[in-house]
């Protein structure tokens, strides 16, 4: 970002601009908005393309020449994205769309294409024109991850429209073009709920991007295989393992899923039984992941409605148990021990006595290797359930894996006691050569006191930490 | 003096507080050699000495002490005096010790070598650390209007305070040395730069969390800014120098939690917590709540974007419900409301969900949110001018969105009241979107009482009255029914003023029976009182008494609307 260049001198005043004759009208309506006058031609013919991030220096002023702000002056390049009509003022979305590589050109703006009859106190007065003088350095393509890890790159081809974008759970209607290299492998017109993806060989990274789609918006997308079809390709679209995608999708049209906020406290009650219904599907057909999300969703909808009354408070109750309990069981099915752990918490915390939660609780301490931990879990069980045959079977499994733990412990220990006792031995025999039997003495290769070292002056405690971190490493 | 007295006349002077001593000696030219050998004894020395009870406080014992420490800072081992005073400040010390140690802190940095960013980052956290643990004055406490003056005088305040000027002082020189306008040479090492810029943005960012969110940041005009105030300019002043645009600091913000999240990244990275979006809250408020004027903040970027951007932050604040916080947020967002012109959001804008979100965050903080007339006010007072912003389209929509999840009867009047005023505002300017079919679809909503004839009118009044003034307006203002609100009469009727009436008798009944109650002396614990608080007789019939007024009120009210009415369909008065 930052380059070696001497920043300009800090003058608040420049000379008053009025643009020359070889200024452009570059408003649509050729209104005399925004004028654009190159003061030093660009390299090449490319012009960013929407949506992207663009690099820029620029020092802007007023019709009478008072500087108000500058990037320069700031030593840090200006950064936006062009086009998306929300983020700059209208006139440089027009203005730095025209400009080429290493351009420097003047921007002359009224103020209908920037900050308007309410101006932006303090720097900027009412009904200003402003003038920038702007260099444009270079632009990347938009990176629409949430790690700005390059994995979905997003080209415009056309802008949408609005402000307003689909949510999670919105069906959205488009149609898409996939290509991998040279060969298209899917061409459709589909209509699909974001979120239910996969289910219709629509990749992730697809997805995630028609969150930042507006509507009738036609953009290229660049996946990395991460964010496409993964190490495992997609068999059905005939797409192999590791590949780069690009897809062009338009999104048609959409019906945004309503808001948590805008529903009243029935309502969501309401759609946290369809989520409930939509999630035991999707389990019973072994996607659990989709199911998890649909649990996850009762959550958010209802844990903080308190609102409830009587027999709808109990029926909130019963649901917010039987979410962290499914989504337990979608976390175990996942392998994803510590979730598991989590919703279980949770569901204990509800109700400490609940025999699934119990049971999954042990089934995931096992997972992350704290049999003993477990133990108790399906001992509890056992408690108000003697018959409980599955958790009595774990118990015997949790005793196993906690007798396993310990012989390796024991191993373990018993190699680092010989170890010691042939230090202690060596120790003494060199004690005895030398004839120096002093106990008190601390030295350097004696480093199982510590106490001792913090008892010691610290100068001296310097090198010591040092060689004893040396020989834990080894230890290792 | 031998050389092994050395450090053993040094503690015993510390101990007698015989400090010039110790000064005139470390000054001492021919001491130089001994003060570099000894330079960890002196610390432990002079920390000991800091840290014990007996130790008499005094300016001048302060000035030794820092003097000493900063002489070593110079002379001795960089890396050890470094891990010396490293364990002295994780060490759990006074506020007053912990300042001493920054400046000798500042000066061993500042010698050691641009590339170790990790280690800059390492004393910038555990600094940082002790400053978040400062103790607060009486978390959870509303401070209303003047009491928050006071609060200056409070001693964890003044702490707080100097701890934090000397924490903008300990950044200062190298904020400088890492400025990005300052002249650049081709000797630079820009990935070392930016790593420690970045070291300097996160530990800033930090600076701006606890406590100073919850300090009195506010001055009026007029008055001179107090020290903390100051103090926080300067922070959002260094931090300017090292970030060039505020508005990328919620993606740094991001960033660094993400890599908090995977301990696996960065080996310095895992220390304390990341900072949050918090802390860019107390910043945005600072620039537009306070007016700070600020270079980082580039004249470029749209009205709608700054307002959408920063509102987000506003709402974090006013969320937290830590009270001097939420006043944070409020200023803020009324700060905000100055940038944008009148009806300049667009009907569009109200995809964004930060304009929903807001409104709960602030009807949750009339109703219940922080105990403090003095925000639920200010939360209430920004509804309108708020409103004046978006496009009358936007405005509809969001009053007709509201009006049905309103349970607040306070609330539900200030919204009729709004409602009431841009139906004025749509008749006069003759724009449709208060009329017709959209104010067809609010007035059911309006025109009806929560619990029919059992609603508890002392309750509701605020609410009822407002829609009682509301169809007393339309029925005198809009004789030619430009607005199409006739056709609802029958419901104003039906649904509203009939069950009103009848609720009105009951409830005088009701009340008028108590009172005669009371004033036979019989049992006082009638139905009605029992959510109140215990009162003398005299009191609970004052109570009767102003209800027994409000029903007047109301009823004298309902009996205009009724003649209104009457005069307007020409139909006798019910």
């Amino acid at each position: 970002m930052e380059v070696d260049q001497p920043i300009v001198q800090d003058s608040t005043k420049t000379e008053p601009y009025t643009p020359g004759p070889s200024a452009v009208d570059l408003t649509p309506d050729k209104d005399g908005g925004v004028l654009k006058e190159i003061k030093q031609a660009g390299t090449g013919d490319e012009t960013p393309p929407l949506g992207s991030s663009v690099n820029v220096h620029y020092t802007g002023t007023l019709t009478n020449g008072n500087k108000f702000d500058s990037s320069r002056d700031r030593g840090e390049k200006f950064k936006f994205n062009l086009g998306k009509g929300s983020s700059v003022i209208k006139a440089w979305d027009l203005g730095v769309a025209t400009m080429k590589r290493g351009e420097v050109a003047v921007l002359f703006c009224k103020a209908n294409y920037a900050y308007g009859e309410n101006g932006s106190p303090p720097k900027i007065p009412p009904n200003a024109t402003l003038v920038f003088e702007v260099e444009l350095f270079d632009w990347k393509l938009e990176d629409l991850t949430k790690a700005s890890d390059g994995g979905i790159l997003r080209q415009t081809l056309k802008v949408g429209g609005g402000y307003s974008s689909p949510n999670e759970e919105a069906l959205v209607e488009v149609s898409l073009v996939g290509r991998h290299g040279d060969t298209v492998f899917d061409q459709r017109e589909l209509s699909f709920n974001l979120g239910e993806g996969l289910e219709h060989n629509i990749p992730d990274g697809v997805e995630h991007a028609l969150l930042k789609f507006k509507k009738q918006e036609r953009s290229l997308l660049k996946l990395t295989p991460a964010y496409g079809f993964g190490t495992a390709g997609n068999e059905q679209l005939g797409v192999p393992p590791n590949a780069n995608l690009e897809y062009e999708v338009e999104l048609k049209s959409f019906e945004k899923a309503k808001e948590s906020w805008s529903m009243d406290a029935e309502e969501k009650l309401e759609q946290a039984k369809l989520c409930k219904e939509k999630g035991t599907n999707h389990f019973k057909t072994a996607k659990y992941a989709l199911a998890n999300k649909q649990y996850s969703k009762i959550v958010t909808l209802l844990e903080f409605e308190k609102t409830l009354k009587d027999e709808k408070a109990t029926e909130r109750e019963q649901l917010m148990l039987a979410a962290y309990l499914n989504q337990a069981m979608c976390c175990l099915k996942l392998n994803d021990f510590c979730a598991t752990r989590d919703h279980c918490h949770k569901a204990l915390e509800m109700d400490p006595k609940n025999e699934k939660g119990l049971f999954r609780m042990g089934q995931a301490l096992l997972g992350i290797h704290e049999p003993e931990e477990a133990k108790k879990h399906f001992e509890a069980i056992l408690q108000f359930d003697s018959n409980n045959k599955a958790a009595a079977n774990q118990v015997v499994i949790c005793n196993a894996k906690i007798r396993e733990q310990r012989e390796k412990d024991k191993k373990l220990y018993s190699s680092i006691f010989n170890k010691m006792a042939e230090n202690d031995r060596q120790k003494a025999l060199r004690n005895k050569a030398m004839e120096m039997p002093e106990p008190t003495q601390w030295d350097n290769e004696d480093s199982e006191n510590t106490t001792a070292v913090e008892l010691k002056d610290p100068l001296d405690s310097v090198p010591c930490t040092e060689s004893e971190d040396s020989e834990g490493s080894d230890e290792n | 003096m031998s050389a092994d007295l050395f450090l053993p006349n040094i503690n015993r002077w510390l101990e007698l507080g015989q400090y010039q001593q110790i000064k005139n000696v470390i000054l001492d030219r021919a001491h130089t050699p001994k003060v570099r050998e000894h330079g960890m004894d002196i610390i432990l020395g002079v920390c000991n000495h800091l840290n014990s009870e007996k130790t008499v406080w005094s300016p001048e014992m302060e000035e030794c002490c820092e003097f000493s420490l900063l002489m070593v800072a110079q002379l001795s081992n960089p890396k050890e005096v470094l891990i010396a005073l490293q364990e002295q400040v994780a060490e759990f010390g006074s506020s007053s010790k912990f300042k001493i140690l920054l400046l000798p802190f500042q000066a061993v940095l500042l010698r050691l070598p641009d590339k170790q960013s990790n280690i800059l980052n390492m004393v910038l956290e555990t600094i940082g650390e002790h400053v978040s643990s400062l103790p607060l004055p009486s978390p959870g406490h509303c401070f209303e209007g003047k009491e928050r003056i006071l609060l200056d005088t409070d001693s964890k305040v003044q702490c707080i305070s100097d701890i934090y000027e000397a924490l903008a002082e300990f950044y200062a020189p190298f904020v400088k040395q890492m400025a990005l306008n300052r002249i650049q040479t081709k000797l630079d090492d820009q990935t070392c730069l930016r790593e420690r810029r970045r070291v300097l943005k996160k530990n800033l960012l930090k600076t701006m969390e606890q406590p100073l969110m919850c300090m009195d940041l506010h001055f009026a005009e007029g008055k001179s800014p107090n020290l903390l105030r100051r103090t926080a300019e300067k922070l959002v002043h260094h931090l300017s120098c090292v970030c060039g645009d505020f508005f990328s600091l919620p993606e740094v913000v991001h960033h660094f939690q993400g890599k908090h999240q995977c301990p696996s990244s960065s080996a310095f990275d895992d220390g304390s917590p990341p900072p949050t979006l918090k802390s860019l809250g107390t910043i945005f408020y600072l620039i537009y709540g306070e007016q700070l004027p600020c270079v980082s903040v580039p004249s470029v970027y749209s009205q709608e974007f700054v307002f959408h951007t920063v509102l987000q932050h506003a709402d974090l604040l006013v969320r937290s419900g830590e009270p001097l916080v939420v006043h944070k947020g409020l200023l803020l967002i009324q700060g905000l409301l100055k940038q944008v012109g009148n009806s300049s959001l667009s009907l569009d804008c109200l995809d964004h969900p930060i304009h929903f979100q807001i409104f709960q965050s602030l009807i949750w903080l009339a109703v219940s949110g922080v105990n403090s007339r003095e925000f639920k006010i200010l939360s209430v007072e920004l509804w309108r001018p708020y409103l004046d912003k978006l496009h009358p389209g936007a405005r509809y929509h969001l009053l007709q969105s509201l009006l049905p999840t309103l349970e607040h009867p306070g609330l539900r009047g200030v919204v009729i009241k709004i409602i009431k005023d841009q139906i004025a505002l749509c008749l006069d300017k003759d724009m449709p979107y208060f009329l017709h079919d959209r104010l067809s679809a609010c007035l059911p909503l309006i025109w009806k009482l929560p619990q029919d004839v059992e609603t508890d009118l002392l309750e509701h009044m605020e609410s009822i009255m407002s829609s009682l003034n509301l169809a007393r307006f339309l029925l005198l203002r809009d004789k030619l029914n430009a607005s199409g609100f006739s056709q609802q009469l029958p419901i104003l009727e039906v649904q509203f003023m009939e069950p009103l009436a009848r609720a009105l008798n009951l409830s005088r009944a009701h009340y008028e029976l108590e009172l005669s109650k009371i004033g036979s002396g019989v049992s006082a614990m009638c139905n009605v009182l029992v959510t109140l608080p215990e009162m003398s007789l005299d009191q609970q019939k004052s109570v009767m008494k102003s209800a027994l007024n409000s029903f007047d009120l109301l009823e004298s009210v309902l009996a205009r609307v009724a003649e209104c009415l009457h005069s307007y369909t020409g139909s006798p008065p019910t």
